[in-house]
């Protein structure tokens, strides 16, 4: 039976945890077709793939930028064979399975929210136009290439003996150069990874910023703003949430002073529980909210902060 | 230089999208188009490049042949010409998008290929990566600023926890997102000019989909509980989420 392969991501030499929601995700899909999972990882991380249930990991000393990187996908996958190749749906992992996908002439499916296989027919759920509608899709493809979203797949330990392969960087003409990396000057945890968000919309004035973040520290969190401060100037694009930002699925996702627009819902109508900060009553997003509070943003983070 | 953008006609974002009697399509009915918002990004890019220095700039679609509307927007924004890649097939197989639009691209031998980063429909932002792997060059994908060098691009990558400046050989292909860089809004002349410059139409063909595609809403959320106003209801807010919700 052709295994199933993975590729997983690092940061700061760890694996990243939606790398263990696709190893466990794989490792669950594997045993419903009774076949192995190999992972392609950096000699640094490879190990801990064997806790959800990885039995051999390809390793390599760093990972390359896209292009470099899809040829040693294509290589590791000339040694297996692989029938299903499962990618964090990051922005990295995105470009990577179109990449590797077009080599094997054949589509990759972004961002799946669910996955089964059965008699060969693969069936994939992803979210299309920004969430508002889920689109089942059924393939007889030979080689399925899937991106699964970040904080959607649980993570389930699964221990196993895992052996590893290390394999060296193709030789091909090195035509990208990645030069440095900037790290954000926030500190926060990265958006879509984060499993608490702490959002802010026009209700929420710049002064009250400092006091969002510290609300945020407090939680863990990572912090959100929906477009109009964005079209302000005043946050950087990279927290945007929603139709031209970001899509996220937290466990929490607190919501002050956005009213709800349909194109801010549809970044993080997924998350587990919704709560709403909002001066108006009638605001949209205490429609899809959990639990709200009526009131300004200021006085109930100043009461968070001292409450948590 | 020559910059081919590639854009996308798409379902304005402000519309409510509801699914068709057969359960497999959108329902067209009051629907609104427009041109991608991260493609017209990408084009505003394009024309700025070019007002620096001087080059050509293509801008692409593949599509029916209402997306004329949206190729004639990017010629009143100071695109040169335009291409219509046009089928009336409409399909969510990036890979035979990909692959019409490569070809596309190969008769013209641009410098650059830009593309929004994803279209906001589909959602799959997968045609920039499979365009570049097609035609075997160098993608940079999310990228927020570019530079051309003499024989190379500068280019800065959004990534998750910063910016990456990455060095490529030409051509490439670059997936663009939204930064401090606003398309720009074109006047009458721009538009009445437009009408003039040239736009080729080319059929292309695409096999209808071999999957079964199955489309549904999301699950209704349903509004829960006002807790309270103001300070006062954050103790019990707090109590909920440890208690009920267990989020925290």
């Amino acid at each position: 039976m052709p295994g199933i392969l993975i590729i997983t991501e690092t940061k700061e030499n760890s694996l990243k945890k939606v790398s263990l929601e696709v190893a466990s995700e794989a490792t669950r899909l594997a045993k419903t077709i009774n076949t192995n999972v190999y992972a392609i990882a950096t000699q640094s991380t490879y190990k801990e793939l064997g806790e959800y249930g990885i039995s051999k990991a390809f390793t390599i000393e760093t990972m390359p930028y896209l292009q470099e990187y899809t040829s040693i996908i294509q290589n590791v996958m000339e040694k297996i064979n692989p029938s299903h190749i499962l990618f964090p749906a990051t922005i990295q992992g995105k470009a990577l399975s179109s990449m590797v996908a077009a080599k094997y002439n054949t589509q990759a499916y972004t961002d799946c929210i669910k996955m089964e296989i059965q008699d060969n027919i693969t069936t994939i759920q992803r979210p299309i136009y920004a969430g508002n509608v889920i689109l089942t899709a059924e393939t007889t493809a030979p080689k399925v290439f899937a991106s699964l979203r970040p904080n959607v797949f649980s993570i389930k330990e699964n221990a196993t003996e895992i052996e590893c392969e290390p394999i060296s960087l193709p030789e091909i003409q090195n035509k990208v150069q990645v030069l440095q990396f900037k790290a954000s000057e926030s500190k926060t945890i990265e958006i879509t990874e984060a499993s608490t968000i702490v959002a802010a919309g026009r209700g929420v004035s710049q002064e009250t910023f400092p006091l969002l973040e510290e609300v945020a520290q407090k939680l863990g969190a990572a912090i959100g703003v929906s477009r109009p401060l964005v079209d302000a100037g005043q946050r950087p694009h990279e927290e945007q949430v929603g139709q031209t930002g970001k899509t996220v699925s937290p466990q929490l996702y607190i919501a002050c002073g956005i009213s709800g627009a349909i194109q801010h819902i549809a970044g993080m109508r997924t998350a587990k529980t919704i709560v709403a900060i909002n001066r108006s009553p009638q605001a949209p997003i205490f429609q899809i909210a959990d639990y709200g509070i009526i009131g300004d943003s200021q006085e109930i983070l100043t009461a968070l902060k001292e409450n948590l | 230089m020559k910059i081919i953008v590639c854009i996308k006609r798409v379902p304005d974002t402000a519309v409510k999208i509801n699914i068709a009697a057969d359960g497999k399509t959108i329902d067209k009915k009051d629907l609104e188009y427009v041109m991608g918002p991260y493609d017209e990004i990408a084009m505003e890019h394009a024309i700025q490049a070019k007002e620096k220095e001087t080059g050509e700039v293509i801008a692409l679609s593949l599509g029916s042949q209402d997306s004329e509307k949206e190729l004639r927007k990017c010629l009143a924004m100071g695109a040169d010409r335009a291409i219509l890649l046009q089928t009336d097939v409409e399909t969510t197989d990036s890979f035979q998008i990909a692959q019409s639009i490569s070809k596309a691209i190969q008769n013209e031998q641009p410098d650059i290929i830009l593309f929004g980063i994803k279209s906001v429909d589909t959602d799959n932002a997968q045609v920039p990566g499979m365009v570049a792997s097609l035609l075997d060059i160098p993608y940079i994908t999310t990228v927020v600023q570019w530079e051309k060098k003499e024989n190379t691009i500068l280019a800065e990558s959004e990534v998750e926890g910063g910016h990456l400046e990455i060095e490529s050989t030409l051509p490439c292909v670059l997936s663009i997102q939204k930064s401090n860089i606003e398309p720009r809004i074109c006047n009458l002349l721009a538009i009445r000019k437009a009408k003039q410059k040239k736009l080729d139409i080319i059929p292309v063909t695409i096999s209808p989909e071999t999957t079964t595609v199955k489309l549904e809403l999301p699950p209704k959320r349903t509004a829960g509980k006002i807790i309270g106003t103001g300070a006062d209801a954050v103790p019990e807010l707090i109590r909920l989420l440890k208690e009920e919700a267990q989020v925290i």
